[in-house]
């Protein structure tokens, strides 16, 4: 993926955090108004990314119709309601979704976008939603703007549409299938210039067949290529839609012939909306382009096709167009275009600014500056930006005329002349400019050619190029989107049902899809520098090693060099646990960033389940490896979902038992020793032992005698036996095949142990308990049968020294008494099917290992015990990786490979 | 060689425009914020600044407007980039004392023939 799309997707996904925290904070108390500002500008940092991906307009357009939702709750129009929440949370999983597409290197899945283009139909319909309960929103006429005008506001979307192309060659036959091309083309969306050409050259009248249909026809739109594919969609065959070149696109700019005006004209005819008032300036404009090149004698038809589309226009706004007439009149009689030039520059000047229409420039037409910009060699793209250049520096000489930002003027203007090969010029105006010579600055700006230095230009030449309203000259992002507009109109009239039913099967896919563990570590400056200065340390500790092997060669006292070398591996030492110590705290990660999932969670499944819960989360800081960390979230989400539906009554039940109608969740997480704790607790019915032992006799997993003799506690841990379902019905919340047997397992697969107490009517909790890190593990090493294994230290409960006579055979099982407790002893010898019997010591004693297994300690009898070490441990791979019974192996200091057994499962 | 800073708070889009100036030949240094811009402005300044309207602590307009309170950084042009093409937003640009408005997304060629040509650089 290339670089810029990976971060996209990274800072999209913590946008998606931080909004959906957002609107579960704004849910809770719709008058913050900070969290709205930040939710805000997340929801418009992410549309304003995703704008740069012309391929996902999809995305863009939806976040922008969340974004023009949230704008009018920001200024207090529509309140924040459960409503707007709703749909908002909606949109952003969809969003999601998409960044999963987009993060797999695909396109945007089809249904995705419908279901998206859907769902903002229904973000702007909200967006005239009941009205904040704030009293001064509650003005019937919200006219009051807020004292900061937010950023946005109807504005169309830029990224959504933008410069498309089509080319439509009907069926000869279409007329026959009472299709009519021309017709279903002229109404595509954002359609800005249409033109007709035979496919084949007409042949001889007598051999022409009216009833074939030999029509090409091609059209430029503003719009996505959604849309316009959904236009044709019954056509889709014979339409070829691409997308305009940036560059090389404004087919508008670049008339070859006459031949538009007609079209163009009828565009017109068809009535210009206000928000096509761009269109109308841009249209205005290329035949500008047209009249500069088609000066004199000869191009009468060129005169004619501008009156034309000049009529069209004047049809459009209401205006009468006798002048038009009159002007072509003129200039077909005096054989030049300058009459029409006039005429048109009256046009583009209304649109600009009215007063100028008071006293129409008599100005002749001049060649344009785009044909003296040619002559200097600059492309179009460059003079159509130093034009736009100069417009802006008028306008902030005229919004912020002080001294320093007239010096920031002087030297864009000099920058331009420079760029232009005029350095006098730039000398000029930025004496100019020094001088703070508002008027010389206007009137070198005014005067801008190509050939003359703009201070010698006489002040009263108006520039002769229309620059209508700024808006008109970026076409791709700043049209309005009519486009869009029409595909939601389009998707408005379609039947409900089969949205509904896509949108929710869509989401349901979502909830069993939670978004991928990041790859991204986001790791503070201050770790990153401590493990900067580490190297440094190490780099120069190991310098002394050379040093020391030179003095070792000649030295006559080895023992001095031995010292030496164990200082020196003191040293390197130290520095290498540190080492270990701030990578680990690199992967270190707040237990926080999987608690963040719960709030939606809870929330969601709560309304499902009509039942009012309380979410209370502590320790929201304590870390742990990224990968503990991460193996923790499905276990936790399974358990939270399982406190939702099994574990908390509905209201009228807590009501009955005299219990707070809201029932409680709490998650707390800590540090405890090298290990950290979540526990999950909930206030609500608890398990009940006696339902829990019927349902396990039931099923088969204890018999009769085991469950007269078990205890609640026992009976309540059955919920880990696989195969045991609790619940009357299952639901299609926690019910979905997966019991706590598959949460303990994954705890456990992380080296982590899960409890769980519960009591009947009072509630359940359940306490999870998982390494710091899974990168170094202590092992202790033993010895048998002349061999040495590892033992992962987590698992060993204590070793002790059993005198021989203190063993004691019952039945087949050797046992001995510890604390007054019976341990079964095993011998190591034996599970692991050594012929050889343990070695006791001196006195007669056995070495025994005590493990916890579960609930019950174990013994194991081995030969001794040795040192125990920070160990890497790596899993068995290959064929090896089959054998049960070892958890892994780790390189011992010598070289040697140790053997870590994994007793859990050779017991 | 000349220095640009880009102001943005989405990392995204300083990237975008990162590459797209460091192409042609530019030094170019990041800022979050217009806060954090000021201060990277002030302890050495820049030749051109590329600044976002929204972001927290302090906004475009402001930091434009900052810029322009001080002398010795106050000559420096400045482009300001947003994503709305209403006109009050450009307005309220200039007013602030911006040179240049670019739509979001800029398109590489725009971005850097604009900032060629405050600049002063032929290509």
């Amino acid at each position: 993926m290339n670089p810029l799309l990976e971060q996209f997707v990274i800072e999209s996904r913590d946008f998606l955090d931080s909004i959906a925290q957002g609107l579960l904070t704004l849910e809770r108390d719709p008058r913050d108004s900070a969290a709205i500002d930040e939710l805000f500008r997340a929801v418009h940092t992410l549309k304003g990314n995703s704008g740069l991906f012309a391929e996902y307009s999809a995305f863009t357009h939806l976040v922008h119709a969340g974004e023009d939702l949230l704008d009018v709750v920001r200024d207090g129009t529509r309140g924040f309601d459960a409503e707007v929440a709703d749909h908002l949370l909606e949109c952003m999983d969809i969003v999601s979704l998409m960044l999963d597409n987009i993060d797999a290197g695909k396109a945007l899945d089809p249904r995705l976008c419908e279901a998206g283009r859907e769902l903002a139909v229904t973000l702007r319909a909200l967006r005239a939603g009941p009205l904040s309960q704030s009293p001064i929103a509650a003005d019937p006429e919200p006219a009051l703007a807020p004292a900061d005008p937010p950023e946005t506001g109807e504005a169309p979307l830029p990224g959504a549409t933008s410069g498309m192309h089509f080319r439509y060659i009907a069926e000869r036959g279409c007329f026959f299938k009472g299709e009519d091309p021309l017709y279903n083309a002229l109404q595509a969306p954002g359609l800005q210039r249409i033109t007709v050409e035979p496919v084949q050259p007409w042949p001889a009248l007598d051999l022409l067949d009216p009833y074939d249909c030999n029509l090409a026809i091609e059209g430029w739109c503003e719009a996505s290529r959604e849309a316009l594919q959904e236009h044709f969609r019954y056509v889709i065959d014979q339409v070829e839609i691409d997308t305009v070149a940036a560059n090389t696109g404004q087919p508008l700019a670049t008339p070859a012939t006459g031949t538009p005006a007609r079209d163009a004209a009828t565009l017109a005819d068809r009535g210009l909306s206000e928000e096509d008032e761009s269109a109308a300036a841009r249209i205005l404009r290329s035949q500008y382009e047209v009249l500069a090149r088609a000066r004199g004698e000869g191009s009468e038809g060129i005169w004619r096709s501008v009156a034309m589309v000049l009529r069209g226009l004047a049809n459009a706004h209401g205006t009468g167009h006798e002048a038009i007439d009159e002007a072509l009149q003129l200039s077909l009689k005096t054989a030049s275009g300058d009459p029409l030039a006039r005429v048109l520059n009256q046009m583009a000047e209304g649109t600009q600014a009215p007063r100028d229409l008071v006293d129409p420039p008599a100005t002749p037409l001049r060649p344009s500056k785009a044909v003296v910009g040619r002559l200097v060699g600059l492309s179009e793209e460059e003079q159509h930006l130093i034009e736009r250049m100069l417009q802006s520096q008028r306008r902030l000489i005229e919004s912020n005329p002080i001294e320093t930002s007239l010096l920031a003027v002087g030297r864009v203007l000099a920058s331009i002349c420079r760029y232009e090969g005029r350095p006098d010029a730039a000398n000029a105006v930025l004496e100019t400019a020094a001088r703070a010579d508002i008027e010389g600055l206007l009137r070198a700006i005014d005067g801008w050619t190509g050939d003359a230095p703009p201070a010698v230009v006489a002040a009263s030449v108006h520039s002769p190029v229309p620059v209508p309203v700024a808006t008109a000259e970026h076409p791709r992002a700043q049209t309005p989107g009519p486009a869009a507009k029409t595909s939601a109109d389009d998707t408005a009239l379609r039947p409900l049902a089969a949205e509904g039913f896509a949108r929710s099967e869509l989401l349901a896919e979502a909830g069993t899809s939670e978004s991928g563990a990041s790859k991204v570590l986001k790791v503070s400056q201050e770790k990153i520098d401590r493990l900067m200065d580490l190297i440094g340390e190490m780099v120069v500790a190991k310098n002394s090693l050379p040093y020391l092997a030179a003095r070792a060669e000649t030295s006559s006292n080895p023992r001095e060099i031995a010292r030496d070398i164990k200082t020196q591996y003191g040293v390197i030492n130290r520095i290498a646990e540190e080492m270990q110590d701030a990578i680990m705290q690199v992967r270190m990660l707040p237990v926080g960033s999987i608690f963040q999932r719960f709030p939606r969670l809870v929330r969601d499944i709560s309304r499902k389940l009509g039942k009012q819960v309380e979410l209370y989360m502590e320790g929201e800081d304590a870390e742990a490896d990224k990968n503990i960390v991460e193996s923790l979230a499905d276990p936790l989400i399974h358990i939270v979902r399982n406190s939702l539906d099994h574990g908390l009554e509905p209201p009228d039940e807590r009501r009955a038992a005299g219990k707070r109608e809201i029932g409680l969740i709490r998650i707390t997480a800590f540090q405890e020793a090298d290990r950290v704790i979540i526990e999950i607790g909930d206030d609500g019915r608890g398990i009940d032992p006696a339902r829990i032992k019927a349902k396990a006799l039931d099923r088969g997993l204890i018999d009769e005698a085991r469950a007269a003799t078990m205890t609640d506690h026992e009976a309540v841990q059955l919920v880990f036996a696989a195969g045991l379902s609790t619940a009357e019905q299952i639901s299609d919340l926690s019910g979905r095949g997966v019991g706590m047997d598959v949460v303990r397992s994954a705890i456990e697969r992380a080296q982590g142990q899960v409890q769980l107490s519960s009591e009947l009517g009072r509630g359940t909790r359940i306490r999870i308990a998982l390494p710091l890190s899974m990168a170094v593990t202590n092992v202790m090493i033993i010895r048998s049968a002349e061999q040495m294994f590892g033992v992962q230290m987590d698992m060993v409960v204590e070793t002790v020294r059993v005198p021989a006579e203190a063993i004691h055979q019952i039945k087949q099982q050797r046992t001995t008494v510890l604390r007054g407790r019976i341990v079964p002893l095993y011998a190591l010898n034996d599970l692991l099917r050594i012929p050889a019997q343990p070695v006791a010591n001196e006195a007669g004693e056995v070495a025994v290992l005590v493990i916890r297994l579960g609930d019950q300690d174990v013994g194991v009898i081995v030969d001794d015990f040795d040192a125990t070490l920070d160990l890497i441990l790596k899993p068995l791979e290959g064929v090896l990786g089959e054998l049960g019974g070892y958890a892994g192996t780790a390189l011992l200091g010598d070289g040697s490979v140790l053997m870590v057994l994994n007793l859990k499962e050779l017991l | 060689m000349k220095r640009v800073l880009i102001i943005d708070d989405a990392a995204t889009v300083r990237m975008y425009h990162r590459k797209i100036l460091e192409d042609c030949g530019l030094e170019v240094d990041e800022a979050v914020n217009g806060l954090e811009a000021l201060e990277k402005a002030v302890s050495t300044p820049y030749d051109l600044y590329i600044v976002d309207i929204n972001m927290p602590k302090m906004d475009g307009y402001r930091f434009i407007a900052e810029l322009r309170s001080r002398t010795e950084l106050a000559q420096a042009p400045a482009i300001m980039v947003s994503t709305e093409s209403e006109s009050k937003d450009a307005d309220r640009a200039y007013a602030a004392g911006a040179n240049f408005y670019l739509i979001k997304p800029a398109r590489p060629v725009e971005l850097t023939t604009s900032v060629r040509l405050m600049l002063g650089e032929h290509a």
